[in-house]
């Protein structure tokens, strides 16, 4: 973890209401992997108060350099979006544990902005190699993100919209689903994403049987660890539960432990 | 010569910051990017005599210069600390204040008596003050008779500096701080958090999952700045002020209403770096003032009409 001052490289508008940020701090591009992110201070005072969490969406360690992908939704990120290139973030970081390597073909299951970390992801894994299929669902064609730039070109791309306006109609879960039904088993899945959507994934993997793990969101103040405010509820192997931090043992975590998802499935 | 080490009767600290309970964790989170030896003081993160699973989520929600936080004092009891926290606290050489937490008096006094024969403990802090735990708490630092029988008993089993740590949700501090200066005390920090509460109003509920919570940062800085005046006017005992300190000039506001020290909180979540920062600024503006010692500045605000 560094707490250190990034420099903006390249700014871009790529959806609706999402940006993205190329930052050349090299300690964390060298230093992140997929799955973590970063406490991107918003202005040098106080109001508003906390850091925001973005996780990484790629790094090139050889350039120094480490992208992310904002989606305007508040105060915060409304502020962030003003930043120009050549401009300073203070930044804390590469923050939280990321995900742990599976059992190919891997899924990425990627809900709206919850794409971020998958890109990183899907990157990694490319570069070893693996098979992979990057699922990205957002509700129309304009919330989405052109993945084409990020994804390297083995990686499979499956598209669904809501509305039917991009790719598959529908959730993205259902596609999974359909691929899944038309015999394409993946060894791994791994989302991001709304509840919702992780919910349902829960939902279906009781006939898939498939590890997931999921990156998980919740409100946060230090991202260090040291608040306990970004709790977790996670089952031990005891069946036993305690309150984990999304932003130390998280906010990747393995989906049969996350409580929530299966005290609502058994509802 | 200048120096800035600070008594607060026979708690002598190298200087007068030190980072608040609940807000540096055991050390543990920030020692990648500071020297955690630096600190005047770390106060480590409430303990209780066993472990605490803590509140549900949401537990922290942000609010105007400020935060509102219900953690429910998650910690992993008096043994963990005993047998992983504190061995290594201690081979860092880092000062330790232990912030200590009970459902009832008992809780108080065997945690007092355990951590009496550990090594390496500068002072006990009391929490009297948390507005997030069902038992306990809060209970016992609002009324001035139950305050006083529990000092009393843990001030029976404890050799070392009492620091009694107040709640701002009373209608008279003073009154408060009387009550712990009689029985005992030694020290007093103020203040806890105030008690707070943020409605979510797409779902009309109330956001954090302990529906209340404590609310810091600077936006309680001048509530802080006047209960300090207020309980330096109340009681001879040392005072070590909190609140929303972010600043130099946030410090010296604490010291200026009559704090000995200052505890930085919720501003180590936004500048990590906030107490290495403060030291440097109080050494400069001491050397700038011609001043020898940050004791000279305590309570200078008393007095002006």
């Amino acid at each position: 973890m560094f707490l250190t001052t990034a420099h903006v490289r390249k700014k871009e508008t790529v959806a609706q209401n999402c940006f993205t940020l190329s930052l050349h701090e090299e300690k964390i591009a060298s230093h992140c992997t997929p799955g973590q992110f970063v406490h991107v201070r918003l202005s040098a005072g106080y109001d508003p108060f906390l850091r925001r969490p973005f996780s990484i969406a790629a790094a090139d360690p050889a350039e120094g350099v480490f992208r992310l992908l904002i989606q305007v939704v508040g105060e915060g990120t409304r502020l962030l979006q003003r930043i120009q290139e050549g401009q300073t973030l203070d930044c804390l970081g590469p923050l939280g544990s990321g995900f742990i390597p599976g059992e190919a073909p891997y899924f990425l299951v990627a809900g709206g902005i919850g794409a971020a970390p998958l890109i990183f992801l899907a990157q990694a894994l490319s570069k070893q190699n693996q098979p992979v299929r990057y699922y990205y669902g957002t509700a129309s064609a304009a919330e989405r993100v052109s993945l084409h730039a990020w994804l390297p070109t083995a990686i499979e791309q499956i598209d669904a919209t809501e509305d039917g306006s991009k790719g598959f109609s529908g959730r993205v879960t259902a596609a999974v689903n359909r691929d899944i039904l038309q015999g394409k088993k993946p060894g791994q899945i791994m989302a991001c994403g709304p509840q919702a959507m992780l919910q349902e994934l829960v939902r279906l993997n009781a006939a898939w049987k498939v590890p997931m793990q999921f990156s998980l969101e919740e409100r946060m103040a230090c991202g260090t660890g040291a608040c306990q405010g970004c709790a977790v509820e996670i089952a031990e192997e005891t069946g036993a539960t305690n309150f984990l931090r999304v932003c130390r043992e998280g906010p990747v975590f393995e989906a049969h432990k996350v409580v929530e998802f299966h005290a609502n499935a058994s509802n | 010569m200048q120096t800035l080490q600070i008594e607060l009767g026979s708690l002598v600290l190298k200087n007068p910051f030190m980072a608040a309970s609940g807000t540096f964790g055991f050390g543990e989170e920030y020692a990648d990017i500071m020297d955690l030896k630096v600190l005047g003081a770390l106060v480590v993160k409430g303990l209780t005599l066993k472990p605490q699973k803590g509140n549900k989520p949401p537990r922290v929600v942000e609010t105007p210069a400020g935060m509102l936080n219900a953690i429910g004092l998650q910690n992993p009891g008096l043994d963990s600390f005993l047998a992983r926290e504190l061995p290594r606290l201690n081979q860092q050489g880092i000062p330790v204040i232990v912030n200590i937490n009970g459902a009832e008096e008992n809780d108080f006094v065997t945690l007092a008596r355990e951590l009496q024969e550990a090594p390496g403990i500068l002072a006990l802090e009391l929490n009297v003050s948390c507005p997030n735990v069902k038992e306990g708490g809060m209970a016992f630092g609002t009324s001035p008779v139950v305050l006083s029988g529990l000092v009393e008993k843990v001030k029976r089993v404890c050799r070392m500096p009492l620091i009694v740590k107040l709640s701002p949700n009373v209608t008279d501090i003073g009154e408060i701080a009387r009550a712990a200066e009689r029985s005992g005390a030694d020290i007093l920090s103020l203040i806890n958090t105030i008690k707070g509460m943020v409605i979510d109003t797409h779902t009309a509920t109330p956001l954090l999952g302990n529906l209340t919570g404590g609310l810091s940062g600077p936006a309680i800085r001048p509530v802080a700045v006047r209960m300090v005046y207020e309980v330096f006017q109340a009681t001879g005992l040392p005072l070590i002020g909190m609140g929303g300190v972010t600043s130099l000039q946030d410090a010296l506001e604490f010291f200026m209403a009559g704090a000995s020290a200052v505890a930085v909180g919720a501003g180590n979540f936004v500048a990590p770096d906030t107490i290495p920062r403060l030291i440097a600024d109080l050494q400069s503006y001491l050397e700038n003032k011609g001043l020898n010692s940050p004791a000279v500045l305590t309570g200078l605000a008393h007095g002006r009409y």
